[in-house]
């Protein structure tokens, strides 16, 4: 990371250490009292500590987007997803041996009854859907003659909208 | 030289008794050690008595029960992310979004997705919204009795909620949507830079775990903001500890941060790779099995709540929500919380959380005498 830039581009820790001793150099207006009271020097102490965690803060931050950190991230992931596939391939190639479904067996077995539940309900769904249809046509001519006859009657006056929660 | 400190042993000006230990204020938290560890040990959470009202496989709804008389027909449903478990929306009687609506009058209902087993990988964004959510929808429908539903969904729930609602937009009345991510071309969230196909490879990591492991996601987490996670949060409880009152949300707050559950696969695959990585909801092209969502669809009332900390999800990626809907009533609120005092912070709850029950209360139809 480091580079011969000049001053504006040191390393990231040189940068934060620089940077989190440049701002302690400026305590507060209590801490320039002659006789500072306790409180003012528990504001002192507070005060380091806030500028200690900023800066630090900033630098796992700028840290945490570098290419070095990703690289790291990356390789480190790599290595411990082919040391876990080679676990469980030895693993499962065990429970072959012994005729032992492995774990792979049964999440293969979970998808299967994942797709054939998926098919029984889109086709339930369309069953579902042409009912609908047919029964709305039924309804529609029902319907009309419902209210040709209706309005031959004479009804009381009709009831408000009936409440319908629980 | 202009980097170096102007005065670089003006730090060392302090009084002597600023690096004098405090033993008294030590010993007084060993004295409380008892204290906090009775404390640790009684923590609940989940402040809002409740009912499951509708199941299925590992779902469960919740259906929140409160004295106050209901003001308002439509029901609400909370929605709440894969990651982590939905009580953070009611933690405490002090810190809860679902009481704050249930004071208002309104009739509450929370999605809890249930922990993903290993039989679990397969499940797919697909599963969620178009089974799962639907399923949901329709029970509260019919078991209050009205036509549409209010969502508010949060975080990741809120994405899958934008979806769900651009697929089936005469059934919600009213959207909320709280920190949740919509367009990912802002990749200020460092999130964004670790899942980028350069560096991440989700194929590798579903096909070799299954699920997405809890503890790995929740160290991905912690190391968002190590230095305020694992460095301050403890000097912070150290200085607090012999306020019970703060340990009493200390120790709720923490059993939640680490009450993380796996994602299952295939989601987990499809959301990083369709949303961090190519960024599909905003140019409408992710498909849920064989429909496309469509933000523009979205033609309900819209709440987008941001919070201008979020670390998680920044103000960038749901900003643009607003745009993209087919509505003419959005509003955006930004507030100053983090991603999750947007839902549990004093001022969210003291400030935020009003204004957005008057929100809901005026675009909800009223329950007529």
């Amino acid at each position: 990371m480091s580079n011969n830039n000049g001053a504006t581009n040191t390393d990231p820790f040189s940068q934060f250490w620089t940077d989190f001793f440049g701002k302690m150099g400026a305590p507060p207006e209590a801490a320039r009292m002659a006789t500072p009271s306790p409180a003012a020097s528990n504001e002192m102490i507070k005060q380091m500590q806030r500028v200690f965690f900023d800066a630090m803060a900033k630098y796992c931050e700028d840290y945490m987007r570098s290419e070095q950190f990703l690289t790291m991230m990356k390789q480190t992931m790599d290595k411990s997803l082919a040391f876990k596939q080679q676990l469980d391939q030895f693993l499962g190639q065990a429970q072959k041996g012994m005729q032992s479904p492995a774990r792979a067996d049964i999440d293969d077995l979970a998808g299967t009854l994942l797709k054939i539940e998926e098919r029984v309900l889109d086709r339930l769904d369309a069953l579902e859907k042409k009912v609908n249809g047919k029964a709305a046509a039924v309804e529609v001519p029902r319907r009309a003659k419902r209210d040709a006859g209706a309005s031959r009657a004479t009804r009381p006056s009709g009831r408000g909208k009936s409440a319908k929660r629980k | 030289m202009s980097t170096f400190p102007q005065n670089p042993f003006a730090a060392f000006q302090m009084p002597q008794q600023a690096f004098i230990p405090d033993f008294e204020g030590f010993r007084e938290r060993m004295a409380a050690m008892p204290k906090v560890m009775e404390i640790a040990s009684k923590v609940r959470v989940g402040a809002t008595p409740r009912d499951v009202s509708y199941q299925e496989d590992k779902l469960k709804v919740y259906h929140y029960q409160s004295d106050v008389p209901k003001a308002h027909r439509t029901p609400l449903i909370m929605v709440f992310a894969l990651v982590n478990r939905p009580y953070i929306l009611d933690l405490l009687p002090h810190k809860s979004v679902v009481q704050q609506f249930l004071k208002a009058g309104f009739d509450v209902f929370m999605i809890d997705w249930g922990v993903p087993t290993d039989n679990d990988r397969h499940l797919t964004l697909h599963h969620y919204v178009e089974r799962y959510m639907h399923n949901v929808v329709n029970h509260v429908r019919e078991y209050t009795g009205e036509d549409q539903v209010s969502l508010l969904g949060y975080c990741m729930g809120g994405t899958m909620s934008a979806m769900y609602t651009s697929l089936h937009p005469e059934l919600i009345k009213n959207f909320i949507l709280m920190a949740a991510p919509i367009d990912w071309s802002d990749r200020s969230s460092l999130l964004c830079t670790w899942s980028d196909e350069k560096w991440f490879d989700v194929d590798k990591v579903v096909d070799t775990f299954g699920n997405a492991p809890p503890q790995w996601l929740q160290g991905s987490f912690a190391l968002l903001k190590p230095v305020s996670n694992l460095m301050e949060k403890y000097i912070g409880f150290y200085d607090k500890m012999t306020d019970e009152k703060f340990l009493e949300d200390f120790f709720a707050m923490e059993t939640w941060v680490n009450d993380n559950i796996p994602i299952a696969g295939e989601t987990f695959r499809q959301f990083v790779k369709d949303c961090f990585q190519k960024n599909l909801l905003v140019q409408g092209k992710v498909r849920l099995g064989n429909k496309i969502i469509k933000l523009e669809n979205i033609t309900c009332p819209v709440l987008n709540l941001m919070a201008s900390g979020d670390h998680l999800v920044p103000c960038g990626q749901s900003a643009p929500f607003n745009d993209l809907v087919g509505s003419k009533d959005r509003q955006a609120i930004n507030f100053p919380a983090g991603h999750i005092g947007l839902s549990v912070g004093t001022k969210a709850q003291k400030e935020l959380w009003p204004k957005v029950c008057e929100w809901l209360a005026k675009r909800s139809d009223p329950i007529e005498d």
